[in-house]
């Protein structure tokens, strides 16, 4: 499998989901889709996981500086 | 005539309605000069407007001198976006402003109108034309002043909601004499160098200052790029041309990058949905699977495979088995049909029930209504029938009482009867024919 973008990993996960809602594929099929979406959304997580911990670092270099707003 | 008379109040609502509905009085540019200015504590403006030959008064409301972009003082040469508006309390003319710029200035707002209107007709703003932007871009191209507060904004924005996101800025002048084109330049730069969506930010300033912003060639360019683009100019009021044509209008630089990139933190809700969901569906398809294993896994062959070679009987069998499997499967079916066809026979006996109580009261009570109608009837018949006996010349005869007739007519007086006329007497029990031979009057005369 290819390695998707954020966007495509969310575009192939909503996929993945009407698929299975659908129900239409036979049980090994359902099985690799689940397969799939997992794995999907534990690239996703992982990555937004990572922001967790470079969000408090910039929120120090950061500070509550002035904004233009 | 006092019927054809105006009352004040008439008057004035007349003249307020013909005058306030009038296009030409709805909108228009008003200059002149500013006497008598009052700022309300209401946050409204009260001031005269006047020049050499004339003065009317005028209000801006406190909405709208938000947008008033200079210290207003006694004898400001200004530029009003104005309305007629009659108020008839006082028998007055106002006039009702939406914007004010210092005269000079005021030919800015004059142009900015012409070209907004201009390319407004080309379609330049038409909603059709807007480009949809990327959920999650990967790489986004700002375009905005070198080391401006709009720059680490925008920056700061996109890194919280997205941490290391790819961005690149394009460094331009914001404003002043040749800005406009170095934002072309800029942005046909950031334009081919396929980012996922583009910014184009400025902080707040007056009118001048976001002149650059305002270019005809700037919109046209916009117009044509082939990147989605948002743009966060100035303040929430101040709405340039490129805001317009730009495909997402924010309302600042900070919220031109919220509107490009959700925050992580929404989108980690949103993938514990899809994990709960797919688990959910597999959940689902397995179950199913299994139950219909089950159904299969009851076959005595699989335990008993050697019966298959063993006796051809054992196909018949099997189907047999499998036939009772859909019998069973009816099963349910059948339970329902026969508590609905019980139900049925219930209701049917139900009903007959009550038909007939109704039937066996009906009859009950027509036959003691006919009795006593009955009784009522022969009542009756027996009190006409003593009535009727009272009153009949029988009875009378029954007393020893005659009737005689000639030819059926009753003799009533002796002027009836002839001599030799045949008589016939009815008594009691039988009548008695005879011949007058003789007849005497009680009268004087005597035959």
């Amino acid at each position: 499998m290819e390695k998707k973008n954020f966007e495509e990993s969310m575009k192939r996960l909503n996929e993945i989901v009407m698929a299975l809602e659908k129900n239409e594929s036979s049980l090994e099929q359902s099985i690799s889709l689940f397969e799939e979406g997992l794995s999907l959304v534990k690239e996703c997580d992982l990555q937004l996981k990572g922001f967790e911990s470079k969000v408090q670092e910039l929120m120090k270099t950061y500070g509550n500086n002035n904004s233009t707003d | 005539m006092s019927q054809d008379a105006y009352s004040v109040s008439e008057l004035l609502q007349s003249i307020k309605i013909n005058l306030e509905s009038n296009p030409s009085f709805k909108s228009f540019w008003l200059k002149g000069e500013i006497s008598n200015y009052t700022a309300h504590r209401s946050g409204h403006w009260y001031f005269t407007l006047k020049d050499e030959g004339a003065r009317i008064s005028c209000i801006m409301f406190a909405n709208a001198t938000l947008s008033v972009r200079f210290p207003v003082k006694e004898g400001d040469k200004v530029l009003l976006k104005a309305s007629v508006s009659v108020y008839p309390p006082q028998g007055s003319l106002q006039i009702n402003v939406s914007q004010m710029s210092l005269d000079g200035v005021g030919d800015l707002f004059l142009q900015f109108e012409r070209l907004k209107k201009k390319l407004y007709e080309e379609g330049l703003f038409d909603q059709a034309h807007k480009k949809s932007l990327p959920r999650y871009p990967e790489s986004i191209g700002i375009i905005t002043g070198a080391k401006t507060a709009a720059l680490q904004d925008v920056l700061k924005t996109l890194n919280l909601r997205w941490p290391g996101i790819k961005t690149r800025v394009y460094e331009t002048l914001v404003q002043g004499e040749g800005a406009a084109l170095k934002i072309i330049d800029q942005l046909l730069l950031a334009d081919q160098n396929k980012h996922d969506v583009l910014i184009i930010a400025r902080g707040g300033g007056s009118i001048e200052d976001l002149w650059a912003f305002n270019d005809e060639r700037l919109a046209r360019i916009i117009y044509n790029l082939n990147t989605p683009i948002v743009s966060g100019i100035g303040h929430e009021v101040d709405v340039t041309i490129t805001d317009y044509v730009a495909d997402l209008r924010a309302a600042t630089p900070t919220a031109a990058a919220q509107a490009v990139i959700r925050d992580f933190r929404e989108v980690k809700g949103e993938t514990a949905q899809f994990r709960q969901m797919l688990s959910k569906l597999i959940n689902q398809k397995l179950n199913q699977s299994l139950l219909l294993f089950s159904g299969l896994k009851n076959y005595s062959v699989w335990n008993n495979p050697e019966l298959i070679v063993q006796d051809p009987t054992v196909h018949l069998t099997m189907l047999t088995q499998r036939l009772f499997q859909y019998a069973s499967t009816m099963k349910p079916t059948e339970n329902r049909l026969k508590s609905l066809n019980e139900a049925l026979r219930f209701a049917a006996i139900q009903s007959i029930r009550v038909k007939e109580n109704t039937l066996m009261s009906l009859k009950h009570d027509l036959g003691s209504s006919l009795k006593g109608n009955l009784n009522l009837q022969s009542a009756n018949f027996a009190q006409s029938v003593g009535l009727l006996n009272a009153y009949s010349p029988l009875s009378v005869i029954q007393r020893g009482y005659s009737i005689t007739k000639i030819d059926d007519k009753v003799i009533k007086t002796i002027e009836e009867v002839k001599v030799n006329d045949v008589l016939i007497t009815r008594i009691k029990d039988g009548e008695i024919i005879s011949i007058v031979t003789q007849k005497e009057s009680y009268g004087k005369e005597k035959l």
